[in-house]
């Protein structure tokens, strides 16, 4: 049961996108259990259950970390820290660009048998990767501390989480949107995220590039992301710039999806 | 008070594949909505300039042929497609019966399945670990409650989905086709609680081919015809309109 949904309403523009996605926000019984669905049904019959998401991070990261040492020649701590926060955070911002753009498509059944919001959907997708991230991060927690612990400066992490989440949300969103119309952006959307992969500073390090070409992981929108959350972990001084391209991108991604909420989300059901 | 109001509205379902302009032929069809040709995407018009408003007490029927629009409206009224044309307004909660098994997850048990069921039809988890009990005895069921219902047969896993869905009482609500259960033991007390269900909501719609579930539940009957409204009307009257005009298209 539920009171009339707002994409009922005719109405759009900022303020029809702004309700849209609160309304998805106000049904977090159902965000926590489509949320916890997958992995529920996934670790369902197996001993270790969800801790494989713990575990097999954890050889990733042994085994690059030690591939790693033996090519760079640098102390095995700080590789290893370094290593397991990239991949780690990578991983989480990867998957939700690529699950993002699946996402309505996924919930196609669901959608046609109750009036929910979309945004619920994508929240759902958030939440789940969010407890996959608690998972992960066990071993960044292991990592950080043979790494010699972490200081107050690490909290600054939390900002830089929150504005990765906000950016996680829109993206997703608006993958979602645009591949539930155009179904080759679902599979342009994995091919992008592999390349974006290689040009990302996750496993290596921005001046690991010749001075002329360091602006490729400055104007990679996704290296600041990396950056304003890497940062504080591994002890390193914030960086200013990274951190006003973050919430450029992240400003700019809210505004364009409250106006794509607003003018489209009437038109989703009929994409499907 | 429970109010649904439909004003002039109009459902065109566009026809995406990369074959479009191949299907834009003129087809002669006497099922199903109307196929236009003359946008750049083809379009299947499944309601079109559809009024009416129901009020407290309200028991809608929907008849009309395969595609003549019944899903399609009961979807509109439940919000899940915003209209193309015209206006809708829904005051009241709306329960749509058109899966009764979504949210259910296979591999948790029949007591976890009741609460999720019950959080998909509105509930907080504390009133739907309240209701549980009582749910999980109307399905008796007994110990295969405990199991995941992945073990459950086809009849079962239907009694669970039936038990959750008439023990919500909302103010309007939608069905697609009649909710039933096989076994004759079980069907006497389903017959009794989806009639309380009935009575207990406000405004009923329901789409059916079975002239006995609407004579026994319903005052209107509401009938489409490639997504038109040609009735709308008191039951009997309506209903004989609707069978004059199938045996005149049958002779």
């Amino acid at each position: 049961m539920h009171e009339v949904p707002v994409i009922l309403s005719s109405q759009s523009g900022l303020l029809a996108g702004w309700r849209e996605c609160a309304a998805g926000l106000a049904n977090w019984r159902i965000v926590h259990l489509e949320g916890s669905a997958v992995l529920r049904r996934r670790y369902a019959r197996s001993m270790f259950g969800q801790f494989w998401l713990t575990l097999s991070t954890a050889a990733s990261i042994v085994i690059l970390g030690g591939v790693w040492t033996l090519l760079w020649k640098q102390p095995a701590r700080e590789i290893f820290a370094y290593i397991a926060v990239s991949m780690i955070l990578w991983n989480f911002m990867s998957t939700l660009v690529t699950e993002g753009a699946g996402v309505f498509v996924a919930s196609a059944h669901s959608l046609t048998n109750q009036g929910l919001a979309a945004s619920t959907y994508v929240y759902a997708l958030l939440y789940r990767n969010m407890l996959i991230l608690a998972h992960d991060a066990v071993v960044i927690a292991v990592v950080l501390a043979v790494h010699g612990g972490v200081g107050a400066g690490a909290l600054l992490f939390l900002p830089g989480f929150a504005l990765a989440l906000v950016a996680g949300f829109c993206v997703s969103y608006l993958a979602g949107m645009l591949c539930a119309r155009y179904r080759d952006m679902i599979l342009f959307t994995s091919t992008l995220m592999q390349l974006m992969f290689y040009v990302t500073p996750v496993l290596w390090k921005r001046d690991f590039l010749p001075p002329r070409f360091e602006w490729i992981a400055h104007a990679n929108p996704f290296a600041a992301f990396l950056a304003i959350m890497r940062d504080p972990l591994l002890g390193l001084a914030p960086e200013p710039a990274a951190w006003a391209y973050a919430l450029a991108c992240a400003a700019g991604l809210v505004l364009v999806t409250l106006l794509v909420a607003g003018a489209v989300r009437r038109r989703l059901i009929y994409w499907l | 008070m429970a109010s649904v109001i439909l004003d002039g509205v109009g459902v065109d379902f566009p026809v995406y594949t990369p074959r479009s302009r191949s299907l834009r032929q003129q087809l002669t069809q006497s099922l199903g909505g109307r196929l236009s040709a003359d946008a750049r995407v083809v379009t299947v018009r499944a309601l079109d300039d559809i009024s009416l408003a129901l009020a407290d007490g309200d028991r809608v029927g929907i008849v009309g042929a395969n595609g003549a629009g019944k899903t399609t409206l009961l979807r509109v009224i439940a919000g899940v497609y915003p209209p193309i044309a015209g206006r809708v307004a829904i005051s009241g909660k709306v329960a749509a019966y058109t899966d009764l098994t979504l949210g259910m997850d296979m591999e948790s048990s029949g007591w976890e399945n009741i609460v999720y069921r019950s959080i998909y039809l509105g509930l907080g988890f504390r009133q739907a670990r309240v209701l549980a009990p009582s749910i999980g005895e109307f399905t008796e069921l007994g110990s295969y409650l405990d199991l995941p219902v992945r073990t459950y047969s086809q009849g079962m896993l239907l009694r669970l989905a039936f038990a959750v869905a008439t023990a919500i009482h909302p103010d309007i609500l939608v069905m697609d086709e009649m909710i039933g259960v096989g076994d004759p033991h079980f069907a006497d007390r389903a017959a009794e609680r989806v009639k309380q269900l009935m009575y207990n909501s406000r405004i009923l719609v329901i789409a059916s081919h079975a002239q006995e579930i609407l004579r026994a539940y319903c005052n209107k009957i509401l009938w489409l015809e490639q997504g038109r409204l040609r009735g709308f009307g008191p039951i009997e009257e309506t209903l004989a309109q609707y069978a004059a005009s199938r045996s005149a298209s049958i002779s």
